[in-house]
């Protein structure tokens, strides 16, 4: 094995892992506090990266603008789900499985939305830096760059927003307990409510850096979704640091297999993995099992 | 009790008798080749959303996998039939027991798992599945110019054969294709309601509603749930091997699409999750609504998608369980302090 190889490998996985970290981000945030299973995920990214496509490339405006589109846009879709779904569920049985299905639903009405408005053509997503620098044995290309730094940032965003902030702490205390935190006079749907916008914001940018370095296509969210949710189940639903170490970690991996078995294998090797590791451990690598009363 | 029970399974006896009649005598007035197939087509949808609710509705097994075991079915019986020229009245059955093997296999991945660890992960693994037949661009055989993937690649196979009534009863074969479709279906529903209402329904509702508890009073949970898995994807299997061989084509698009599981989960949401006539009255209004829709194009996935959405968040016991509350309600005002029961049950 050579050391271009090995560094081949590592620079893909490096690249790869902070895709599918970025896209891990928003639905980690969302499990972990809500526990809510967002199907309508990648929709959120499939938004973002259009709405950036939408501002720049159609209506013509300045770059910075594709950004703002992309943040407005994802806030905004957070907000419909909050107002048309998660509302009327919250306090609900059931919440946690008829949740999925429910955004499932709208995840497919949204998906062919996009579709019925952009058309099932692909597009190349303007917000792209072009060039690359030579690092001793790989160029690594700027976009690659920017994806790494920027999952890293959005990373950072959440993790301080959790742990840090007052806000932080509510969401912790309504995802440990909710009734016991509504009676502390926490506003259970507020939080709702901000956590779905925040998340709509943080994946509709994801959206966009997704797709800067493959291009825009209504279907784009489903398969960086199914890897998130991979990364998500592996490290422990809800631990978003866990799950950005998984999604570099998986990355690494499924680059190595493709490398060694073909391309076409990388998804299959990565998914045999994260079962035996459900076997053993099934709440996660990360995660805790919970032990509740019956 | 007793009674009530009895009295319970002699109203499920009458719809059931009703449902067949009217069954049995459509082909009398539906004549059109189109719609007598998709009347078959709805009972193959049936079959599929009774074993989906079995599995969720029923044991809380949340699995998305559903359609690659529907999959499975017709695969099995399309491979055998164009890579090794197997007839397709011999391949269907090897189809449909395979799925078994297959199934169990995904149940043993997600016996440790619950809830929305166990969605994930069969989606991953349909997701998975299905992407190899997509990718798959070695020949294993070629046909002339065309190139014939194992599985069939992202076109799916063709030229298997069918269910073989065209040339013994020219015509009127799509009305045969409907009657076998109905004996399939009936035999299906009839077993799933005598497993449901049974000793097994029991144990898995038992471990579906309390894992925890259901265990500690001794049900296994897992011989239950890899009988659960075993059962429904049989029947799942026998749905698919048929749907196969009526159609005489399979596709990755028709068979396994993130969009057919939609369908089949808004079927039996929309129809009463876990109840027992919810998957069969979802099916009929689903493909009755697709119809319908059908010159909408694209809004019709739109409004599909939006309106399962909408029946989860307003109405989350679906149709039947609406009607079971209404009836619950009336039959207090007759005779109070039996309605309770009666409508927690159906």
């Amino acid at each position: 094995m050579s050391p271009e190889t090995v560094a081949q490998i590592v620079l893909t996985g490096l690249t790869v892992g902070a895709m599918y970290a970025l896209a891990t981000i928003g639905l980690s945030l969302i499990w972990g506090s809500l526990g809510m299973l967002n199907m309508a995920h990648g929709v959120f990214l499939t938004i973002g990266g259009y709405s950036a496509y939408a501002a720049v490339s159609v209506a013509g405006l300045p770059w910075p603008s594709g950004i703002a589109a992309a943040l407005l846009f994802g806030a905004l879709i957070g907000l419909l789900l909050y107002l048309g779904v998660v509302r009327w569920m919250v306090e609900t049985a059931n919440f946690e499985t008829n949740i999925i299905i429910a955004s499932f639903g709208v995840a497919i009405a949204l998906e062919n939305s996009v579709l019925r408005i952009f058309g099932g053509q692909p597009f190349g997503q303007p917000l792209v830096m072009h060039g690359a620098v030579d690092v001793g044995l790989v160029s690594i290309p700027y976009q690659n760059i920017i994806i790494i730094i920027g999952s890293a940032g959005l990373m950072v965003v959440a993790s301080y927003m959790m742990r840090q902030t007052r806000l932080g702490r509510a969401i912790r205390a309504v995802s440990q307990q909710r009734d016991a935190a509504g009676l502390m006079g926490v506003p259970v749907q507020r939080i709702f409510l901000i956590v779905l916008v925040f998340s709509g914001m943080l994946s509709a940018i994801s959206g966009v850096m997704l797709t800067s370095s493959t291009q825009l296509a209504p279907a784009l969210g489903q398969d960086p979704m199914i890897k998130a949710f991979i990364m998500c189940v592996v490290a422990g639903l809800g631990h978003i640091g866990g799950a950005v170490a998984m999604a570099f970690a998986l990355a690494m991996i499924e680059a190595a297999a493709q490398f060694w078995l073909g391309a076409r294998w990388g998804f299959p090797t990565l998914l045999t993995l994260v079962i035996l590791v459900l076997i053993v451990r099934p709440a996660g690598l990360f995660g805790r099992v919970s032990i509740t009363r019956l | 009790m007793a009674s009530l029970l009895k009295q319970r399974s002699t109203v499920d006896a009458v719809i059931f008798a009703v449902l067949l009649g009217v069954a049995i005598a459509l082909p009398f007035f539906i004549t059109g080749r189109y719609y007598l197939g998709e009347l078959a087509l709805m009972f193959t949808w049936i079959i599929v959303a009774s074993q989906w609710n079995l599995l969720f509705g029923v044991a809380g097994v949340f699995n998305l996998a559903h359609m690659l075991i529907f999959a499975w079915g017709g695969y099995v019986t399309a491979i055998l039939g164009v890579h090794f020229g197997w007839s397709y009245w011999a391949a269907m059955p090897v189809g449909a027991v395979t799925t078994i093997g297959f199934a169990l296999i995904i149940g043993v991945a997600c016996l440790r798992l619950t809830g929305a660890y166990v969605a994930l992960l069969t989606l991953g693994i349909a997701e998975v599945v299905r992407q190899l037949i997509i990718t798959d661009t070695d020949c294993y055989v070629m046909e002339g110019t065309r190139c014939v993937q194992f599985a069939g690649g992202a076109t799916g196979l063709t030229g298997y054969g069918n269910f073989g009534t065209r040339p013994v009863f020219r015509g009127d074969y799509a009305m045969v294709d409907y009657y076998i479709m109905l004996f399939a279906t009936v035999l299906v529903l009839a077993l799933t309601y005598f497993l449901m209402r049974g000793p097994i329904g029991l144990g898995l509702r038992a471990l579906g509603s309390n894992p925890g508890y259901a265990i500690s009073r001794g049900v296994n949970r897992f011989k239950f749930q890899m009988m659960l898995f075993g059962i429904s994807a049989f029947f799942t299997g026998v749905a698919g091997a048929l749907h196969a061989g009526r159609i005489g084509a399979i596709s990755p698009q028709a068979m396994m699409s993130l969009e057919q599981l939609l369908f089949v989960i808004g079927m039996v949401v929309i129809g009463g999750i876990g109840k027992f006539w919810g998957p069969i009255l979802g099916a009929v209004l689903v493909t009755g609504l697709n119809e319908v829709m059908r010159d909408f194009g694209d809004f019709r996935v739109i409004g599909q998608g939006f309106i399962l959405a909408a029946v989860v968040v307003f109405m989350p016991n679906g149709i039947v369980g609406l009607i079971g509350k209404l009836a619950g309600r009336l039959q207090a005002t007759q005779q109070p302090g039996r309605a309770t029961s009666e409508a927690a049950s159906r």
